[in-house]
């Protein structure tokens, strides 16, 4: 029986997957399916106009990006039943971490912050992740396996902390998490989470995930990419 | 009389003989082309330097919109989160007018506003379902989309209301536009509704909401108690008043909807009038006639005939803005986070070079 092949792209926080790959593969780790980790680009280029819809296949014309991925899903992922993994749909920092949240807070937050609507919440989530999901609708309509990998939730270490209080940026991260998996819930698409024991009470990450960078404020480290692996073959083995 | 008949007769004299141009409907018919009538309107005081809030039926935002763009000083207490994009900004309600009220089409409501603002009255209805949520009765349109639950409403409206009170605090001047005199009312309470129970929101009920057609004296009466109060609690507040020239886009009453609009614009216009003569803080700028004057022959209308167009807004600013002379057009640096790469998206780029080189 053939292994199975499984390619993760996407945003920055394939980084850490791949140094978490080459880190498992350096210690002698054999998955029961063919990893490859490829990082598309930056997430805030996951814009309006980075693909173009050919029907059958999604064509890059980010020049950056199409350089690493040319067409999506791969050629002959379906002959070869590749899952794609998708790195990008729950990067929240771009909803929270703007300085602007001092003055605001989701409504669903207590406080003395102006109240947001869940529906602004949500008009925003969806302009901004609104290509990526489009992305990952046309690689689902090719008849290839999708799955959405989640990724770090906030690091309590981020700057923006200092100007938008913790619950409220937290707050946001929860509701964009719900209403990410609701979408993909919608759309027929798996969320491979990550697992609750990388978080704390009050839902930030612990900080033995973070970064080697230092300035670094939300990408986790080799160690939280080869957790992600691990988690991800374990969740591919189990028939899920 | 001299009786000297070389001395020229001095014209008789009536009242009429010292008036300017203005006053003369020679004027108008003089005008080679209706854009050249001008002097529509002298300001009553000057509102340069002070800080402006704008409220009103549709036509107000064109006022409030144009203001801003102007550099007035104009307040808005609630501004959009930083996370809106601009060009959702209208739909959820933010920088149409001073605060998040939506459209306030009667006098009634106006001053029902304020009283639901300063804790002096609290409506008996909360919220109405609707599609699965629940939207604010008075502000029902607020949102595109209704909100979560009556928790969320109420957690919304709370915010909404203890800055409206702020804004009455804060401004100097209130630009208010009259619009309709109809509406609907809950009979239980008094509470006006924007708009009808049953369009986007709540369920029409006969026997709880009643049509009113305000008559001048209560759209007098209340616009004055508006006054009144806003000057207990704000003594320097002055008032710009205006009339829509958008006619109803239906009437509840038996009338055709045509002379139900006369009526109705009649009435408020009357009532602005009387109020601008009485008080020497409350003045009178007449869009309502520079837009819907027959002279005009009705080309600052779209083709609907109902709503005003792009030139008739310009038109009618121009005539405001004669009079108040704008500042400096405002700063129009957009906020931080708007566009652009941001330290986040920087260190998102190393973290890709780290991990997969320059490939």
């Amino acid at each position: 029986m053939a292994t199975r092949h499984v390619l993760v792209t996407g945003d920055s926080h394939t980084g850490a997957l791949r140094r978490g790959l080459d880190q498992l593969l350096a210690s002698g780790w054999a998955p029961a399916c063919e990893l490859e980790v490829i990082g598309l680009g930056s997430g805030a280029d996951l814009a309006p106009g980075f693909f173009v819809d050919r029907g059958s296949h999604a064509e890059i014309v980010n020049p950056v990006y199409r350089r690493r991925i040319p067409v999506l899903p791969k050629p002959r992922a379906v002959a070869r039943k590749t899952v794609h993994v998708w790195s990008g749909l729950f990067h929240f920092p771009k909803v929270w971490r703007s300085p602007g949240w001092a003055q605001f807070r989701p409504a669903c937050v207590r406080g003395r912050e102006a109240p947001v609507s869940r529906a602004v919440v949500r008009t925003t989530l969806l302009d901004w992740f609104g290509p990526q999901l489009a992305l990952v609708a046309v690689i689902r309509r090719a008849g290839v396996p999708v799955l959405a990998l989640e990724t770090p939730r906030p690091f309590r270490h981020h700057p923006s902390l200092r100007a938008v209080r913790p619950e409220v940026a937290i707050g946001l991260d929860r509701l964009c998490l719900h209403m990410m998996e609701a979408e993909l819930r919608a759309m027929g698409i798996p969320v491979l989470r990550i697992p609750g024991a990388c978080l704390d009470q009050d839902g930030f990450m612990h900080a033995q995930w973070r970064s080697e960078n230092p300035k670094d404020p939300h990408h986790g480290n080799a160690e939280f990419g080869a957790l992600m692996l691990r988690h991800l073959c374990q969740y591919l083995e189990n028939g899920r | 009389m001299t009786g000297d008949d070389a001395t020229p007769l001095a014209p008789p004299s009536h009242p009429y003989r010292a008036r300017p141009p203005r006053s003369r409907w020679r004027t108008v018919a003089d005008s080679p082309h209706p854009l050249d009538i001008d002097d529509w309107y002298r300001k009553k005081f000057s509102i340069s330097g002070l800080r402006i809030g704008t409220a009103g039926s549709c036509f107000a935002q064109h006022i409030g919109r144009e203001m801003r763009a102007q550099g007035f000083d104009y307040v808005d207490v609630e501004p959009p989160p930083p996370i809106l994009r601009a060009e959702s900004h209208a739909s959820f309600g933010y920088g149409i007018y001073s605060a998040r009220y939506g459209n306030v089409y009667t006098t009634r409501q106006l001053l029902q506003l304020l009283q639901r603002a300063l804790g002096e009255f609290a409506p008996v209805e909360s919220a109405w379902a609707l599609e699965g949520g629940c939207v604010d009765p008075f502000r029902p349109t607020i949102e595109p989309v209704p909100l979560l639950d009556r928790d969320e409403v109420e957690e919304m409206r709370r915010h909404h209301l203890s800055q409206v009170a702020k804004l009455f605090e804060r401004i100097d001047v209130f630009v208010f536009t009259l619009g309709l005199t109809e509406a609907w009312v809950d009979a239980r309470d008094g509470s006006v509704y924007p708009v009808a129970p049953g369009v986007s929101g709540g369920i029409y009920d006969p026997a709880i909401h009643r049509f009113v057609n305000f008559p001048h004296h209560q759209v007098r009466a209340d616009l004055e108690a508006f006054v009144n109060r806003v000057r207990s609690i704000n003594p320097r507040m002055r008032f710009l008043l205006t009339v829509s020239p958008v006619p109803l886009m239906a009437t509840a009453t038996d009338q055709h909807v045509i002379p139900a609009t006369m009526y109705s614009k009649s009435v408020l216009r009357s009532v602005a009038g009387i109020m601008s003569d009485r008080y020497r803080y409350i003045d009178y700028f007449p869009s309502y006639e520079i837009v819907s004057s027959h002279v005009m022959r009705g080309a600052f209308y779209n083709a609907d005939m109902r709503t005003v167009n792009r030139s008739g807004v310009d038109h009618v600013m121009r005539q405001f803005f004669r009079e108040h002379a704008p500042p400096a057009p405002a700063d129009a640096t957009p906020p931080a986070g708007a566009a652009g790469r941001e330290d986040d998206d920087i260190v998102c780029d190393e973290e890709l070079l780290d991990a997969f080189g320059r490939d």
